[in-house]
């Protein structure tokens, strides 16, 4: 009931997000060194699908996220196309926003917190 | 044992590389030696990666089915002897040396091994990067509501 | 491959318009919080527990939708607590008027 606000279900998505993110990119940085490795990407997109609820088709905005396998050529003899620092890069990226968000999102339910035990004293 | 599959990605690269440095540690230490207990001169050993596949599909099925849990990482698949040839080096006062005076030393190449553990030690560092930032974005999660 | 990954909570467009409990009485609209709230309480809780019992069996993998629900879970019973304690502070006074 309280926590239907949009903002709440906002962030919580992109928490997981970035969390599939942080995994894909750790995957590519475990693997740098393995010959025929194609690294993946991932992008987010803010999709409207049709979904069933309660028998009602309803149309809901949706966060896809999407992993694609990184096929361009490697100028590297064993095939590997893993650009570690680019990777890297997008790592410390990835934690900046989690970071933020998972802040954004404690203060929120510690705002709520406050309040509920707060009012009318 | 770590829960978080994240972890484990980057302690399978850790295990991985560990052990390829291992083996280079050893060929280099082995530069020199004649005789194996097979006979013969040490051949070079080379560590095989094998990427573990990272699969995100349907994510109920595995926590059902374990075994089929896609997690990812890297693993060493095999640890293979080089094919290449011994080279023989003119050594008559050798004890293994030939009725020629060549002595056939290991297929080493000091200068291979050790761009081979510049590239592993790259790696290894690397996934310790990794690890690290991993680490501190899951302190960060049981930060919230604090 | 290009896939969806369906979250847990995924984001709504409010345009569902939740129709309002056009109850007079006050007592019985009362009521109907409370339901809500106790309900409210008990689903974040179990949510809660789930979770726990996935982080045991070391089947979860993400940190911060457990760290939340368990917030969700103390908020909605602080909501509770609060409220009813304030109901039953309502009802004192109401009994200590003199007629």
């Amino acid at each position: 009931m309280i926590f239907q606000d949009n903002k709440f279900k906002v962030l919580q998505s992109s928490l997981d997000a970035l969390w599939i993110k942080q995994k894909v990119i750790t995957n590519n940085i475990a693997n740098y060194e393995t010959p025929g490795f194609k690294a993946s990407r991932v992008s987010f997109n803010n999709v409207l699908r049709q979904t069933m609820e309660n028998g009602v088709l309803k149309e809901k905005n949706m966060l896809e996220v999407d992993i694609k396998k990184d096929q361009s050529f490697s100028s590297r003899l064993d095939g590997n196309n893993v650009d570690i620092e680019k990777e890297q890069l997008e790592m410390w990226d990835t934690y900046a926003q989690y970071t933020y968000l998972s802040q954004n999102i404690s203060k929120k339910l510690q705002n709520m917190s406050y309040v509920i035990n707060n009012t009318g004293k | 044992m770590s829960f978080l599959d994240t972890l484990k990605i980057t302690g399978s690269a850790l295990t991985a590389t560990r052990l390829r440095v291992d083996t280079i540690t050893q060929n280099l230490a082995n530069i020199s030696t004649t005789r194996t207990e097979e006979g013969g001169p040490y051949r070079r050993k080379l560590v095989v990666l094998r990427e573990q596949e990272l699969s995100f599909e349907n994510v109920l099925n595995q926590s059902i089915s374990k075994s089929k849990k896609k997690n990812g990482g890297v693993i060493v698949s095999e640890i293979v002897e080089s094919d290449n040839p011994f080279i023989p080096v003119y050594n008559p006062n050798h004890p293994d040396a030939d009725e020629n005076g060549y002595v056939l030393m290991p297929n080493v190449n000091s200068s291979e091994e050790q761009v081979d553990l510049m590239a592993a030690t790259r790696a290894y560092e690397a996934n310790l990067t990794a690890l690290n930032v991993v680490k501190t974005m899951t302190m960060k999660a049981l930060e919230i509501g604090k | 491959m290009s896939m969806f990954i369906v979250p847990i909570t995924p984001l709504t467009v409010s345009t569902e318009i939740q129709p309002k409990n056009n109850t007079l009485e006050s007592a019985s609209g009362f009521q109907t919080i409370f339901d809500d709230l106790i309900t409210q309480a008990r689903e974040t809780q179990e949510v809660a527990n789930q979770d726990s019992m996935n982080l045991a069996l070391g089947q979860t993998d993400d940190l911060h939708t457990i760290m939340i629900n368990a917030e969700k879970a103390a908020i909605a019973l602080e909501l509770t607590v609060q409220v009813t304690s304030k109901a039953i502070n309502a009802y004192n006074e109401i009994m200590r008027m003199q007629f």
